[in-house]
């Protein structure tokens, strides 16, 4: 396993990075009307975190990001093992899904808008239809690459074939289909906060927005930044999760070394 | 043809009897075990929890566990229990697959080449692993091989099977006494003309087949 060490340097840039935005912001040698300096940005941080609004807006935008991201999950595994089982199911519905799938779901945004109407709905739908494809290629593909040898490995030990499924099928793919719920989670997130920012008035998304519409820089780049490691957080306890679910599955990183 | 006798695959004519009834999928009691281990071992699994793989929902708690160490026994593999499969060598993940298919305590075990990609060394150790396991279980086992003197050393039967569609070109019964020893069994007058006997036969199939 791959040990986490405290990265000094890496850390060391970004602290030098930040100080040179702030020297050029404050000699003016960078003049944007609207180019607050790093210190102001963390000022801002400050007073958001402070007086609870930035709570609030997250608890909403991850409380969407927990339902989109599991509804997504479900259908598109449901879907993927569908499709992966059975040659039927693919010879009658693939072409279904290949057509819907490169649609982009931002220019569904206006049609889900014109059914739904400002709502949390909106945001669901927009949120789904965008992170269920990554999850259900993923698990059909992984369902499609299990070998053959082990469906003769539960007949001959006379499992049935839901016990093949559950025992055998499901945790030879398990890799592919977290793979494929890790990306969609990424997506997830990006679908909150464009649907927050045009389609339902709530959560971090809405919050850059009306900071825009207020005039105030510095807590717009605040929230940001906060939604930039909001996002590496999910992803952090995503990939822990998802390392302890594939804790058997470590050969496949011991036989590429 | 292991395929058909373990009830994988369906005659294209003609039927499969086992005991009476026809056989229409793998049938109570007859397990197969393949070439092919490392891809017929669960690799996510434990060693234990791959021989209890077939066990599961039929035995549980300390009968499953108890199952399972037998079989384990069986192999020599009592010490790997917690091991992934991967960790083992090839010798020990191919006895692995055995116990699985030991732990369901068959009547008989259908080995498809079980241990053609192993090294010499580990191949003879296996084969008397598989002697012993046969004295003290009694488990009847098809083994299907292209080393003939592999299948004379283990064999109280030798099939010779030729030409394409497969037919059965000769039968051969194996006298040589039990317990049998790799060097002495091997050097006794018996097992050579057997040896010889078979290699001959194994040639008709082959001329038989240029004839076509």
């Amino acid at each position: 396993m791959r040990t986490t060490k405290f990265n000094t340097p890496g850390l060391l840039t970004i602290l030098i990075l930040l100080g040179g935005w702030e020297i050029m912001v404050r000699s003016g040698a960078v003049k944007f009307d609207y180019l607050p300096a790093p210190s102001g940005i963390f000022v801002a941080w400050g007073s958001l975190i402070a007086s609870g609004e930035m709570l609030a807006q997250t608890a909403h935008t991850v409380q969407s990001i927990a339902i989109g991201w599991t509804v997504a999950a479900t259908i598109g595994i449901g879907f993927g093992l569908l499709l992966g089982l059975s040659p039927f199911a693919r010879r009658w519905s693939l072409a279904s899904f290949e057509l819907l799938r490169p649609l982009p779901a931002i220019a569904f945004l206006p049609l889900a808008l014109l059914l739904f109407n400002f709502s949390l709905t909106t945001e669901l739908v927009l949120m789904i239809y965008a992170s269920i494809w990554p999850v259900l290629i993923n698990t059909m593909g992984g369902v499609m690459s299990v070998t053959p040898r082990l469906y003769d490995v539960g007949r001959t030990l006379r499992l049935s074939r839901m016990q093949t499924l559950i025992k055998i099928i499901i945790p030879a793919a398990a890799p592919a289909i977290v793979t494929g719920c890790r990306l969609s989670m990424g997506l997830t997130l990006v679908m909150a906060i464009i649907a927050e920012m045009i389609a339902n008035p709530h959560g971090l998304g809405y919050a850059v927005i009306s900071q825009l519409q207020a005039m105030q820089p510095q807590r717009m780049f605040a929230y940001v930044l906060y939604i930039g490691l909001l996002s590496i957080g999910l992803n952090a306890a995503l990939l822990w999760v998802s390392s302890h679910i594939l804790r058997g599955h470590r050969w496949i990183n011991a036989n590429e070394t | 043809m292991l395929r058909l006798l373990g009830g994988l695959t369906p005659p294209s004519s003609g039927d499969i009897r086992f005991r009476g009834d026809p056989v229409s999928g793998p049938p109570d009691g007859v397990v197969v075990v393949f070439q092919d281990y490392s891809r017929a071992l669960l690799q996510w699994r434990t060693v234990a929890a791959n021989v209890a793989l077939g066990l599961e929902g039929r035995l549980d708690g300390s009968a499953l566990k108890e199952r399972v160490e037998r079989a384990l026994q069986m192999v020599g593999l009592e010490r790997c229990a917690g091991d992934q499969p991967w960790q083992l060598s090839g010798g020990m993940q191919q006895r692995v697959q055995i116990a699985r298919a030991l732990a369901l305590q068959p009547d008989v075990l259908m080995m498809d080449e079980p241990f053609g990609a192993l090294d010499a060394m580990t191949k003879a150790t296996l084969q008397d692993e598989l002697l012993k396991v046969h004295a003290r279980t009694g488990t009847s086992f098809v083994f299907i091989t292209h080393d003939i003197e592999e299948a004379v050393y283990l064999g109280d039967r030798v099939v010779v099977l030729g030409g394409s569609p497969g037919r059965i070109h000769r039968t051969v019964s194996i006298g040589l006494p039990r317990p049998r020893d790799q060097i002495s069994t091997r050097q006794s007058a018996e097992f050579l003309q057997h040896r010889s006997d078979i290699h001959a036969a194994v040639r008709e199939t082959v001329s038989d087949d240029a004839h076509h």
